[in-house]
């Protein structure tokens, strides 16, 4: 049944936020352009005004669509469970653990695409001012190839020690974080519903409460990795030690608990769909 | 097993210590239309809920063919609430999709004749429809189960005469032989004639359950007059 939920579950929901994503390479792309057109060196203060207004938009788009699509699958997920829909989706016959993670899956896969989306348009509106920039300067494509190859060289330096660890921990936290993030949705919706008569303010007023205390926890579980940090750049020499080696510990931190987080507020939801269901 | 749902000592508080059903003890048998009849308030819609697992009952237990509501239950029991419930957004044909694969009682080929009976387009999308079809999309589309147990709440609720046969006449012509028909109204008149059985509920409390031919020999009179009696203000 996982499987069928799944399926119907991408069917109701793939439209809106490809349609931001959508949007979203669209803008980085004409945000990319205007660097290819005489717009930036116009005299009338117009034209390179409404480019970078442009720019500011590819900005805000960026954000407006990663919060648009947390949003939209937030309102989905209140309606499907807590409105008139729930009258079908609680009558299917399925288990409260596969509706679960039939919305779990689906919401934090869309979480993950919109933040690769994200990272692919901020490279194509790069990669269009540099081509941009290059057509018009010749000598700024030999720049950019110089500054290549000297990134070879701060790679293979005592400052990059650690970049691999870095990245896993960058990846895990990036993954951890969809699903803590989808889970904090999720557990702040079902536990609003528990403030009957007003459902959608007992939400908001979780999400704020499950969010501040994970955000406690974490600076508490940081705090000693701080302070050990703090103590050993006093006694070592600044120009060898990595950066890395500061900041994997802290995502590998927060992967943790963003983890445990979302382990916790599934059990609690799983629990509140079993036990406290009550549609209006 | 003869009884298809058995319900016992059956209380659901809801909040501010609000009772809706307290102690309710029922026995629900297999091939029967029963009517839950009573009054707005008196705890059909929290009983119908109950059974089909919309809400959790605060003591007692429901049975529904041995087992509690429940992926079990809720694959043998087609429920009609009383409002509409589908995303508008979907499309008749989208539904009839969904529910083939979730339900596999449900026949596809019986909601798309009755569907073609009413001239709705399989195409169009539930928002597109007027409340009354879409009341008649949900019908059709609870209807096209070959269910064990038909939970319909209110289903002639605020419909017109015309409609109001045409519901009766979908509920009795598509309803497997087996199965029981639960369904709630407190506009006795309009469907008596299609009743086996009554359950009259007031306050929480079933105050009976009896076969309408029972009720009309020992009181002398239809279900419709002697509901008034007990219910009377």
């Amino acid at each position: 049944m996982l499987g069928k939920l799944l399926k119907h579950e991408w069917k109701a929901h793939w439209k809106v936020p490809t349609l931001l994503l959508g949007v979203l390479m669209i803008i980085a792309v004409v945000a990319g352009l205007t660097f290819l057109m005489p717009i930036w060196d116009s005299e009338w203060i117009g034209l390179p005004l409404s480019a970078m207004m442009l720019v500011m938009l590819f900005y805000m788009a960026m954000i407006a669509a990663s919060f648009g699509i947390v949003l939209y699958f937030a309102v989905r997920y209140y309606k499907s469970m807590f409105t008139d829909e729930g009258y079908l989706t609680h009558t299917l016959p399925v288990t409260a653990r596969e509706l679960l993670f039939g919305k779990i899956i689906t919401m934090t896969a869309w979480n993950l695409i919109a933040g690769i989306v994200v990272l692919l348009s901020i490279a194509v509106f790069f990669g269009i001012v540099i081509l941009a920039l290059a057509s018009k300067d010749s000598s700024f494509a030999f720049d950019f190839f110089d500054f290549l190859s000297e990134m070879k060289e701060v790679f293979a330096s005592p400052y990059m020690e650690g970049f691999g660890g870095f990245c896993a921990s960058m990846i895990a936290m990036a993954l951890t974080g969809s699903v803590g993030g989808t889970m904090i949705i999720i557990g702040s919706v079902n536990l609003g519903q528990m403030v009957r008569k007003h459902r959608i303010l007992g939400a908001i007023g979780a999400y704020f409460a499950i969010y501040s205390v994970i955000q406690i926890i974490v600076f508490a579980v940081m705090m000693p990795f701080i302070f050990k940090m703090a103590f050993q750049m006093e006694h070592t020499d600044m120009s060898e030690m990595s950066v890395f080696g500061v900041y994997t510990p802290i995502y590998v931190i927060m992967s943790v608990v963003y983890l445990i987080a979302a382990v916790g507020l599934y059990i609690l939801s799983e629990y509140l769909i079993r036990r406290q269901l009550e549609l209006e | 097993m003869s009884e298809l749902v058995e319900v016992n000592n059956l209380t659901k508080v809801y909040e501010k210590k609000k009772v809706a059903l307290s102690q309710v003890n029922l026995i629900i048998p297999r091939g029967k239309i029963i009517g839950l009849l009573g009054p707005n308030g008196s705890g059909k819609t929290t009983l119908i809920k109950l059974i089909s697992g919309l809400l959790v009952a605060t003591e007692g237990e429901i049975l529904i063919n041995g087992s509690k509501p429940g992926p079990e239950s809720k694959s043998v029991v087609s429920y009609l609430p009383e409002r509409t419930y589908f995303q508008s957004s979907m499309k008749v044909k989208e539904l009839i999709d969904y529910f083939a694969d979730f339900y596999q009682d449900f026949r596809p080929e019986r909601a798309k004749q009755m569907l073609m009976n009413l001239n709705i387009n399989e195409d169009a999308r539930l928002k597109t429809l007027s409340k009354g079809t879409k009341e008649k999309v949900q019908l059709i589309m609870v209807m096209s189960r070959d269910a064990q147990l038909y939970v319909l709440d209110e289903p002639i609720a605020g419909v017109d005469p015309a409609a109001r046969d045409y519901i009766l006449r979908t509920i009795i012509s598509n309803y497997n032989e087996n199965a029981t028909v639960l369904l709630s109204t407190h506009l006795i008149s309009d469907i008596e004639k299609i009743l086996d059985e009554v359950i009259f509920i007031r306050e929480g409390k079933v105050v009976l359950q009896d076969t309408v031919e029972n009720i009309r020999e020992s009181k002398g009179k239809s279900v419709d007059t002697y509901f008034r009696e007990v219910f009377a203000c």
